[in-house]
């Protein structure tokens, strides 16, 4: 892209009202996305009726904003509550709830922050610079390449527990979650599955009201059957954030969850739940303080924040350059640019470049503004943490039933949430995991759809799905990953046997 | 063997009703090479032979924890929120939200021990305004109008 362009698309949005139109979009997108229930494509919808009169180019300025700062907004509930609003959160509660617990959620809430930024800026420029270069090698990647990408996902059930016990109860969990994926009508075959021959599971088991009835739901019995010290929120730290050399040494995990989030974002379908899981499957096992994970790491935080965001820009490579949206909420912003007549694709690139250039712009003043307007948002919401749990669990699971109920305005939702929240109850309470039920959930159908699809495609031949490079790289790295521990104790008694 | 079987059994119970699902799709006919149950079939074999694993490796390690005792406060107050929120699900179509989310915040502060009336009046209707409002007319999420029919 020239520079005469990115000039061009500078002067459109430096001024007054297109600045105004932005940072609104990031108050609103915080906001929206901190309510459980109203994901990123629920607020662009909703922000759709403001783009009316507005100019195409602050029109997708706007609505990418929106977008942007939606995702950022789900984490903080996900950290404070334990509520992730939208799939892409889920990853977060399992560090940031943890360190929330401990008296820190102005902490954790600074790591999403910043990371959430930071992932976003980074993904943008790659978006900007290599959009060409990018989209080739989204191209590349069809059924086997997404199911080994979604296998590689569930592959971190392997590293979440230690102790045998230990991990086959997190096996178990990821099974059942990877089986409730299954309830409902199969998407290519349409036949009903473990409906139990009733209307009210025919849509399947949706992913919110599980996530928010498991963590949520659970959460808020559990407190409320025992008498909790709550004093570790009346502290100073409830509200402080983390500082600049704490997020200074988690460098490389930033880096690494950014570039983890905008390839995976680029794949159409894949998004940015299946890119925060990797980024945290990633850290997990490349981080020294493994065993932190899942009980407050602040690099778990980082990473599935990072990588979240970071594949909100990595969405936007198919868009602008195919016309493909890479998601839901993509798809939405391109449905509002076509009520402006503005049609997506290579086209697009070619004739009115200054698209890409404001994207580019806006999704970056974006991530500076959210920062500051998140810290207000996160600050304010901390301090809820101080109410006592009798009114602050009420509160809650009230919100959750909004949450769950406000997806599809259907209250078989809600039922669904309860069911889930007492199975999730008694599942923590015989120390299953929360965790590898929800990932088996969120990547469970992006592995079987895309497995049926691939074995269809290479007429039932096995092997031609396992050598195709992409998905062969994927499996060997999962193959690596499990034969590791062992590889590395071997080395270790050689030496030693070497040395005695 | 208590606690093996107190732990495990609603385990082997969902496996049951997983497998008694699996028979049931096995006559469906497909043409997908997977097949409708095939993938679902696999995870249900990995699950179970884990299951077995989990109880004989619980069965060679049991340590019978002493039984924890009965705090019959806390049981009658759990026991008092879980029906106060069954009752709150079941009527919420036929009551509506808006009158129904008072009365249950209410209850639910009443149980949980508080006995302050004018804070339980107050928390119960500003919390009913403040979870209403946005998502209704933000978010044109239709709640439950029940006998309120003029909320629209």
């Amino acid at each position: 892209m020239s520079f005469d362009i990115l000039l061009q698309s500078l002067e459109v949005l430096f001024k007054p009202l297109p600045l105004l139109y932005i940072f609104g979009g990031t108050v609103l997108g915080v906001v929206f996305g901190a309510l459980p229930g109203v994901n990123a494509s629920m607020a662009i919808i909703l922000c759709i009726t403001f783009t009316y009169s507005m100019d195409p180019l602050i029109a997708i300025a706007f609505l990418c904003t929106v977008y942007c700062a939606s995702i950022t907004g789900g984490g903080i509930t996900a950290i404070l509550f334990r509520i992730p609003g939208t799939p892409a959160s889920a990853a977060t509660v399992l560090d940031g709830y943890p360190i929330a617990e401990r008296g820190e959620p102005g902490k954790a809430l600074g790591i999403s922050l910043f990371s959430s930024a930071v992932g976003g800026i980074i993904s943008t420029i790659c978006m900007y610079c290599l959009t060409v270069p990018l989209m080739k090698v989204a191209l590349k990647f069809g059924s086997a390449e997404q199911f080994a990408m979604a296998f590689f996902g569930l592959s971190i059930m392997a590293f979440m527990e230690n102790g045998s016990e230990g991990k086959i109860k997190t096996f178990i969990s990821g099974f059942i979650g990877l089986w409730i994926a299954t309830i409902g009508i199969d998407g290519l075959t349409s036949v009903s599955r473990f409906t139990l021959g009733t209307k009210f599971l025919i849509n399947g088991v949706g992913t919110i009201p599980v996530m928010v009835g498991i963590f949520a739901v659970s959460q808020v019995i559990k407190e409320m059957t025992k008498k909790t010290d709550r004093s570790q929120y009346s502290d100073k730290k409830l509200t402080k954030l983390i500082g600049f050399r704490e997020m200074w040494a988690m460098k490389w995990t930033l880096l690494r969850s950014s570039i983890i989030g905008t390839l995976v974002g680029i794949v159409p379908g894949a998004g940015a739940s299946i890119a925060s899981f990797l980024g945290y499957t990633a850290e997990m096992k490349i981080s020294k303080n493994k065993e932190q994970f899942g009980h407050g790491a602040p690099e778990g935080v980082c990473a599935s924040e990072t990588a979240n965001n970071a594949a909100t820009g990595g969405a936007m490579v198919p868009l602008l350059s195919l016309g493909i949206p890479g998601g839901a909420a993509a798809a939405m912003i391109m449905t509002a640019l076509s009520i402006h007549g503005v049609t997506m694709g290579p086209l697009l690139i070619q004739k009115s470049p200054e698209y890409v250039s404001t994207v580019f712009l806006s999704m970056t003043i974006a991530n500076i503004a959210m920062v500051f307007v998140a810290i207000f948002v996160a600050k304010g919401f901390a301090r809820i943490l101080r109410m006592p749990y009798s009114i602050l669990g009420v509160v809650i699971f009230l919100l959750s039933a909004i949450g769950s109920y406000a997806s599809t305005k259907n209250l078989n939702e809600i039922y669904i949430m309860v069911v889930f929240g007492i199975f999730g109850y008694f599942f923590n309470k015989y120390k299953f995991n929360h965790a590898a039920l929800v990932l088996g959930l969120v990547l469970g159908e992006t592995c079987e759809k895309n497995l049926t699809r691939a074995l269809k495609l290479a007429k039932n031949n096995v092997g031609a799905i396992v050598t195709r490079p992409i998905t062969a790289a994927f499996l060997l790295l999962i193959l690596a990953m499990f034969l590791w521990p062992a590889v590395k104790k071997l080395i270790h008694h050689l030496r030693d046997r070497k040395a005695a | 063997m208590k606690r093996i079987l107190r732990e495990y059994s609603p385990l082997v119970a969902l496996l049951g009703l997983y497998f008694f699902g699996i028979s049931k799709l096995m006559h469906k006919k497909s043409y997908d090479p997977l097949g409708v149950y095939k993938f679902p079939l696999f995870l249900g074999i990995i699950a179970s032979v884990l299951t077995i694993a989990l109880i004989v490796q619980a069965c060679r390690h049991r340590k019978e924890k002493p039984e924890e005792s009965v705090n019959w406060s806390t049981f009658f107050r759990m026991l008092g929120v879980v029906a106060l929120s069954a009752a709150y699900l079941l009527l919420l179509r036929q009551i509506g939200y808006v009158l129904l989310t008072p009365i249950y915040i209410a209850g639910m502060l009443l149980v949980l021990g508080k006995r302050d009336w004018k804070r339980i009046l107050l928390l119960s209707v500003i919390a009913t305004i403040v979870l209403y409002v946005p998502f209704r007319y933000l978010f044109k999420v239709l709640f439950p109008k029940g006998v309120l029919t003029f909320l629209g």
